[in-house]
């Protein structure tokens, strides 16, 4: 960043804007998707803990008991669920963080030996991030489905790899972080255009910071979804909601073929 | 789930409108064909993420969380049912909103933990006709809003199907006032923390410009900011304007002024370079000023929702209609009643003397006695302690304990607004709200203070600009935020706040709010004997009368004279009318307790007297008042004549002596002051292994040397709160070990319910805690204001780490007074 040409730092804060776009617009899908998944991760082990073999629900059966101790309010509950769920909340969300600081640092590295902003590969891949975008934004919007292709086809790749989560038990700490690692490597649409802004960045640090960004903006939301969950889904639903979500996306994608190529 | 996941495949059938994604619950593009096989059905997916997840929770061994999904089909919950909720109640609940919804308004207060929400949401999320649910956690309520093809009772049914006992939750103002105060601040919040974000990416393309940028781009940028930030200025950052125009209308200074100032200079400055084309904008510290004082005021409003929920839980523990029976004539009627005579009134509408049905599983609805029926009742609410006691016919309930296993006939005592349940929350907000003295005096001294810290700002603003600085506006504006005294102005009353709650949890409720101040400073405990160190379980071991009487009258005459004695102490609280509850038939007329002494009034026309001989016997001579043998003995007199000698025996609390010892390790002096002649000095040594024994003493005996004490040391006392009023109020503080339901006519300053005497050296222990708690918070935030201030001035720290520096401060001092939710006991 020392010797930013004007048009260079133009060109960051294009990035950093569409950045924080693409986030506004991707965000109802986020929720539901790794919403989901955080709920799956957090409750997964409490229910684990409360059950010891007993179906969940019955946990939650009326008995005397839980109903004497629930007439005084909380410490218990406080000190003995809140606690350990936002501990987890934290190590998963670290660990999701450092998966997408790998991505950051892998494109990032990528666009470095691609040499820089002007070389005729960086343009065609500013090119593709651009098509990219629009693809999915015609997929939110539900007009054309072939971003999936691109996702699956990715996945693919992944997926050996990630199918190694099965050997983890999330009792250890460190386990729980390596499972939140592999959340962050999830195939998913707008993760992978926020890493071709990684890699247009050019540098591995830049990179890294870019996607290290982007997972600290994502956290707070996915992490607090479950009852956020419930507000968004019928939003969600809604047809114009999505529409206009696509149409964002697909501006944005155009915005970046326009800005690249002319 | 022990099902293979696939990758595609499946058919899927034609009712697009209906496909959601197994997953992420979004609805499924029509044209895709994506699904996921489990337990041989195919579930739509809609994307390669979704499938991915899908996996990623499988081999996690995380199919708990779709199982819990497939537990919440209503079908499968049906049959689980408990005693549903009785209808009249819930149409309190219920409002019409202006679109013609309806919303229903539940409490629910066995909330135990967020899957319970999530669980809830899955439930009511799927019935028809219901459009909105939160239900939100922390304040354990949840919300629904439907239209007309649902109804209130089916959704309320549906909740305690699955368990959860349902309350109403009556519209109340103040609480109403306070969660929309809540919701206004998260939307400022939220406003602002976009903002924020925003203007500084946009400054941040400026910054690593290196101030090269093309004039166009950096004015467009700059246009941009403005546009960002006008609202966070002018809608989040309102509270602040709107609190500091009403100080300086009414010539105070506030902590709002300074911090109004910083934001509206800053973002004036701003537009007006934006306009001018000038040098510098700070839009995006006009943002970050917002957001993050913003943070700290929702931290303070977290803790005071805290402290209203707890106020909340207490209110509603008692249900809002009652099964009143018609009063029964007389004891056959009594044990004829069935439950098909009662009728449901509301329970504001009870009198003394009405009779209540209590069915298992209900809360007890007032304070009475039971008439007949045995139960287990939890008392929870009040002494911390969940485990049922046995309920007898004439046994004393409370209203908001919970009778769990039979059926009660209850007589009331007193009217609703008297239940000791209400009592208690009344006194924990009003303790609650008490501040010491010091603190008290720094709220008086603020205006000062802000007035000090805006010359200071000016004044640094002057010397940066004649030092020829660039950044001389950005420093004064820095110093204006940096010196507000947030964290300090929060440091103590939400402490206190916490405490109260934590120790009414306990089963302590705290009368005055000087109680835990005085108690931290105590170094010297008196007790009182008689129902403090023993258990006040007095019983009539041995009468004698004073005449001789033939021996075939003599158990007549005995049971009359206990007759008359419990009619006497009928009226009194003490341990000692405890001992005396023989049946009788008189009305006593002029009935009065005579502190220390005993207790008189008129029965058929003729004075009686209880109590020590000095009190209820008149004669010439000493030896008449010489009780007719060792131990506790107290004189019925008629007419100042003696009829009967009673003698009374009393056990020692099992832990009194343990007390004592934690006491002494605590390097507490103990004293043991009673009225009581009964013992020994020796005796009571032996017993409870106090320091210092002084017996045979009067009322006013007890408060010279309650003062005596004082000389060299702070001084609790500790008693049962009704007969040592007067040396309670000498010493320093007084905490009173009472029956629960005497409760309200105790004079001390604090009161523990659950009678448990080991909870005193742990309330000291507590107290010391709190007071180190709230000292750490004011030397943190003094010593934060006072060292950041100088730095500020230099021009060493950046207007974001101000802000910063700031709601750290204050969300600080709030986690740390949260460690006192915890007691150690």
């Amino acid at each position: 960043m020392t010797v930013a040409m004007a048009g260079e730092a133009n060109a960051l804060t294009g990035e950093l804007v569409s950045a924080f776009a693409l986030g506004l617009f991707s965000a109802p899908h986020c929720l539901a998707m790794c919403g989901g998944i955080a709920s799956a991760l957090l409750m997964g082990g409490r229910t684990a803990m409360l059950s010891t073999g007993q179906q969940p629900a019955k946990v939650m059966a009326r008995s005397p008991g839980l109903i004497a101790s629930s007439a005084s309010p909380p410490p218990l509950t406080a000190r003995n669920v809140s606690l350990p769920v936002v501990g987890d909340a934290l190590i998963y969300g670290t660990g999701k963080v450092m998966g997408y600081m790998v991505l950051g640092l892998l494109a990032g590295t990528g666009g470095f030996l691609l040499g820089g902003m002007n070389s005729a590969a960086f343009i065609m891949l500013r090119a593709l991030s651009g098509v990219l975008l629009m693809a999915l934004g015609l997929y939110m919007a539900g007009w054309w489905l072939g971003v999936l292709s691109v996702e699956r086809w990715a996945y693919r790749f992944w997926q050996p790899a990630l199918r190694r989560v099965q050997h983890l038990s999330l009792k250890h700490t460190s386990n729980k972080l390596l499972a939140g690692l592999a959340w962050g490597l999830l195939p998913c649409g707008i993760v992978y255009s926020v890493l071709s802004l990684a890699l247009a960045s050019g540098s591995a640090i830049h990179g890294l910071l870019i996607m290290m960004v982007f997972g600290l903006g994502t956290l707070p939301f996915v992490l607090a979804s479950g009852g956020l969950l419930q507000f968004m889904l019928p939003l969600l639903r809604l047809t114009w909601i999505r529409q206009s979500a696509g149409l964002g996306m697909i501006g944005l994608g155009v915005w970046t073929l326009v800005n690249n190529l002319g | 789930m022990a099902s293979v996941l696939t990758g595609t495949s499946g058919m899927i059938a034609d009712d697009a409108a209906q496909r959601l994604c197994f997953h992420c619950q979004s609805p499924v593009p029509s044209t895709l064909d994506l699904s996921v096989t489990i337990e041989s059905v195919a579930r739509p997916l809609c994307c390669t993420s979704c499938q991915a997840a899908v996996q990623f929770i499988h081999d996690l061994k995380l199919e708990s969380y779709y199982q819990y999904r497939e537990q919440c089909d209503v079908n499968a919950l049906a049959d689980k049912n408990t005693s549903s909720p009785d209808v009249s109640r819930l149409q309190k609940a219920i409002s019409t909103l202006p679109d013609g919804r309806q919303q229903l308004t539940l409490l629910i207060p066995d909330l135990r933990c967020v899957a319970c929400v999530w669980l809830l949401e899955q439930v009511l999320g799927r019935e028809n006709g219901v459009d909105e649910i939160s239900v939100n956690y922390a304040t354990r309520r949840l919300r629904v809003v439907f239209d007309s093809r649902q109804n209130a009772v089916a959704l309320a049914e549906l909740i305690s199907s699955l368990g959860y006992s349902v309350r109403p939750d009556v519209p109340d103002a103040a609480r109403q006032a306070f969660s929309e105060s809540r919701r206004s601040l998260l939307l400022r919040m939220g406003i602002a923390g976009i903002g924020m974000m925003q203007v500084m990416m946009f400054a941040f393309g400026d910054y690593f410009s290196g101030g090269e940028m093309e004039p166009e781009f950096q004015a467009l940028l700059r246009w941009a900011s403005m546009a960002l930030t006008t609202p966070v200025v002018l809608y989040s950052a309102w509270p602040f304007h709107r609190a500091a125009f009403f100080a300086l209308k009414h010539r105070t200074l506030t902590m709002d002024v300074p911090v109004s100032l910083a934001i509206l200079a800053a973002w004036l400055l701003s537009v007006f370079n934006t306009v001018t084309h000038g040098h510098e904008v700070f839009f995006d510290t006009a943002c970050m000023f917002t957001f993050f004082l913003l943070i700290g005021r929702y931290a303070e409003l977290l803790s005071r929702f805290h402290f209203q929920q707890s106020q909340d839980l207490l209110e509603h523990l008692l249900p809002d209609t009652v099964l009143r029976l018609p009063v029964p004539a007389d004891n056959d009627a009594l044990n004829q009643v069935t439950i098909a005579d009662t009728q449901r009134v509301a329970l504001d509408t009870l009198m003394a003397g009405d009779v209540l049905w209590v069915l298992p599983g209900d809360t007890i609805p007032a304070d009475g006695f039971v008439l007949r029926g045995q139960s287990g009742v939890s008392e929870a609410a009040f002494t911390g302690e969940a485990l049922p006691q046995p309920k007898q016919p004439g046994a004393r309930v409370l209203a908001g304990s919970v009778n769990h296993d039979g059926e009660l006939l209850i007589r009331v005592k007193c009217t609703p607004g008297e239940f000791v349940i209400r009592q208690i929350a009344r006194l924990h907000e009003q303790a609650g709200a008490w501040r010491p003295r010091w603190a008290q005096l720094a709220d008086r001294t603020a205006s000062w203070f802000i007035a000090a810290v805006l010359l200071i700002a000016a004044g640094a603003g002057i010397y940066w600009y004649q030092a020829g600085s660039e950044d001389y506006l950005v420093i004064m504006l820095t110093v204006l935020v940096v010196s507000c005294p947030c964290a300090l102005s929060l440091a103590t009353p939400v402490a206190y706040s916490v405490a109260t709650t934590t120790l009414r949890n306990h089963g302590v409720v705290i009368k005055h709010g000087a109680f835990l101040e005085r108690a931290a400073e105590t170094n010297a405990v008196v007790f009182d004997k008689t129902g403090t160190l023993t258990e006040a379980n007095l019983k009539v071991t041995e009468i004698v009368l004073a005449d001789e009487v033939d021996a075939s009258a003599l158990s007549q005459h005995k049971q009359h004279c206990l007759a008359l004695a419990s009619a006497l102490e009928a009226g009194s609280e003490h341990p000692i009318a405890h001992a005396f509850d023989a049946p009788h038939t008189y009305s006593v007329a002029n009935n009065q307790i005579v502190a220390g002494c005993g207790v008189m009034g008129n029965i058929e026309g003729q004075h009686y007297q209880l109590g020590l001989p000095a009190f209820a016997l008149e004669t010439q001579d000493p030896a008449s008042l010489q009780p007719p043998g060792n131990g506790h003995w107290i004189v019925l007199s008629k007419n100042r004549q003696a009829l009967a000698w009673f003698c009374l025996q009393d056990t020692p609390r099992t832990d009194a002596s343990a007390v004592v010892n934690k006491m002494h390790e605590l390097g507490i002096r103990t004293a043991v002051f009673t009225g009581d002649q009964s013992m020994r000095e020796e005796d009571i040594r032996a017993l409870f292994a106090v320091q210092i024994i002084r017996t045979g003493m009067s009322p006013q005996d007890k408060v010279d040397a309650v003062r005596d004490l004082q000389q060299s040391a702070h001084v609790m006392m500790v008693g049962d709160g009704i007969n040592d009023t007067a040396a309670m109020a000498a010493a320093d503080t007084s905490l009173a070990v009472t029956p629960r339901d005497s409760f309200v006519q105790n004079s001390a300053d604090a009161t523990l319910l659950n009678g448990s005497l080991m909870m005193l050296p742990a309330i000291l222990t507590f107290a010391k805690k709190c007071r180190t708690i709230i000292r750490q918070n004011v030397t943190w935030s003094v010593i934060y204001n006072f060292t950041v201030i100088p730095f500020t001035l230099m021009g060493m720290v950046p207007p974001w780490l101000a802000a910063l520096g700031m709601s750290l401060s204050s969300i600080l001092v709030v986690s740390n007074a949260g460690r006192l939710r915890w007691m150690e006991r």
